[in-house]
């Protein structure tokens, strides 16, 4: 009875420094996971750590808010579509109105009458694969997306060709051969931003060829336009299935012009303003919860207009004197830079951001600014016209 | 004095501002410690004595955000001159030289 009575004990003492330990296990986890969300904001103020954690926040609920429960909806494209004809940026605009924010359980595209998609196009479907996978991450239920063939067979095997194909997950049918690999920077998953130089390097080798801008033109391109736009997608892009950010460029012999678009799924020019550390003085201007896309996608391609953590914000203004950015390095500066290396080089340069547009064309001229009723492109766009020589 | 020759010590394409840009390997940040970090108070800035000679020949590339990052930097300390004269360049392009006067000056413009 006696042995009977110890072992008990000894099984409530074990039984006992069990949950101790277990107990010691879960504080300690608790304290990593803790540090771990510290050692990231590591360094930074409290305006930026507020801003970090208030962006994060506003992703959380951007991209869960999506629900998908109307009927099948079918929409048709016919002839071209695409912002590489100044015709067709309304069609464009109103396509893509029609589609970005569908909210069916199935969107089917009907191609049949299509006869060319241009590379803004299926960088805007890329858009919205993009979309659906980032807003249905943690859903059972996905919408099915889904387009038809054309019967024009230049435009399924150009889908194929340019890699939409694979990007979307479809299976190619019968495809013509004979496109040239030279002339194109193929859209693809793009799992590595160390993919970055690979990509900027394709691009600069196509203008290389088909443009007749010389070695410091070309330099300028890389410098001023390449590289601030792929930092900008790279550092907006949200990753899922993949980085959050694509590319596809292709020379058009026959128009005589080079389409490039650099794209990313990030939550918009206007909700990284609002959501940053300019946000009072981009709120005061622009009120969250008007139709002010395009106003605020021009406001900024201003010098200094950030929605970057560490964005500048200007220091009081003293009595004698007005309100003035800090001196040193700023963030702010990219679009400008991106504006006028363009309008040096004779590009035409559209930026789709959401609800928003703007457009400039090769001399630097406002061409369209404007918002839309609902978003004409899930994340940011940025679409280059380079003039080429006619093949 | 240090010489350096940025294509071959550092990297040939010079884009990424910072750690969170890009693939945030060769960042201006890096840069501006590895090479300016003497330079980072007032007191250094007092003479106009060459500190550094940078060699732009392997050089294949130069982004606005870099410069304005590793040398606009120093306008919290001097003006675009001093800058210039502190840090020389060589065998620099005209894009490149063209691309870190307008971050200069705009590091220095309020």
């Amino acid at each position: 009875m006696k042995k009977q009575k110890t072992e008990y004990t000894l099984y409530l003492k074990n039984k006992q420094l069990r949950k101790q330990k277990a107990e010691k296990i879960k504080v300690a986890k608790f304290k990593r996971k803790k540090n771990k969300e510290k050692s990231k904001l590591h360094g930074l103020s409290s305006v930026i750590m507020k801003c970090h954690l208030d962006r994060a926040k506003f992703r959380r609920k951007f991209y869960s808010s999506r629900t998908y429960k109307d009927p099948k909806k079918v929409v048709c494209i016919e002839g071209d579509l695409g912002l590489e004809s100044k015709k067709g940026i309304d069609e464009f605009l109103n396509k893509s109105l029609e589609i970005v924010d569908f909210t069916n359980r199935e969107l089917i595209f009907n191609l049949k009458k299509c006869t060319r998609m241009w590379p803004s196009a299926l960088t805007l479907l890329c858009s919205l694969k993009q979309w659906v996978e980032l807003s249905t991450r943690k859903r059972k239920f996905k919408p099915r997306l889904a387009s038809t063939n054309s019967l024009c067979n230049e435009v399924n095997s150009y889908l194929h060709h340019s890699g939409f194909y694979d990007y979307v997950g479809r299976d190619a049918d019968d495809c013509l051969e004979g496109y040239n690999n030279d002339e194109i920077v193929k859209i693809r998953r793009e799992k590595k931003t160390s993919n970055i130089e690979e990509r900027e390097v394709e691009i600069i080798d196509i203008l290389s060829r088909y443009t007749k801008y010389n070695k410091d033109e070309i330099r300028l391109f890389y410098a001023t336009v390449l590289i601030e736009s792929f930092l900008n997608v790279s550092e907006h892009g949200v990753s899922g299935y993949d980085n959050g950010w694509w590319v596809l460029a292709q020379y058009h012999p026959t128009t005589g012009l080079i389409s490039i678009n650099i794209a990313d799924n990030g939550i918009g020019i206007k909700n990284s303003l609002i959501t940053g550390p300019q946000r009072n003085v981009v709120l005061k201007q622009f009120p969250k919860n008007e139709f002010n896309d395009g106003q605020v996608i021009k406001y900024a391609t201003d010098i200094k207009v950030s929605g970057a953590l560490k964005a500048s914000l200007k220091e009081k203004a003293g009595l004698f004197s007005s309100a003035k950015y800090p001196l040193g390095s700023n963030r702010g500066n990219g679009l400008d830079r991106i504006k006028s290396g363009c309008k040096q080089l004779g590009i035409e340069f559209t930026l789709l951001s959401h609800y928003g547009y703007l457009f400039y064309d090769a001399l630097g001229n406002e061409l369209k600014c404007g918002t839309m009723k609902n978003r004409i492109f899930a994340g940011t766009l940025y679409h280059f016209n380079v003039p080429a020589l006619k093949g | 004095m240090k010489n350096v020759n940025v294509g071959k010590e550092f990297y040939h394409r010079l884009a990424n501002r910072d750690k969170r840009q890009g693939d945030g390997r060769h960042n201006a940040e890096e840069f501006r410690l590895r090479y300016f970090k003497e330079l980072d108070n007032k007191e250094a800035w007092l003479d106009d004595s060459v500190f550094v000679i940078l060699d732009f020949a392997d050089v294949k590339v130069v982004g606005p955000s870099f410069a304005n990052e590793a040398f606009a930097y120093f306008t919290i300390y001097a003006t675009p001159e001093q800058i210039k004269k502190k840090i020389l360049f060589e065998n620099i392009s005209v894009i490149d030289t063209a691309i870190i006067d307008t971050e200069l000056k705009a590091g220095y413009d309020r």
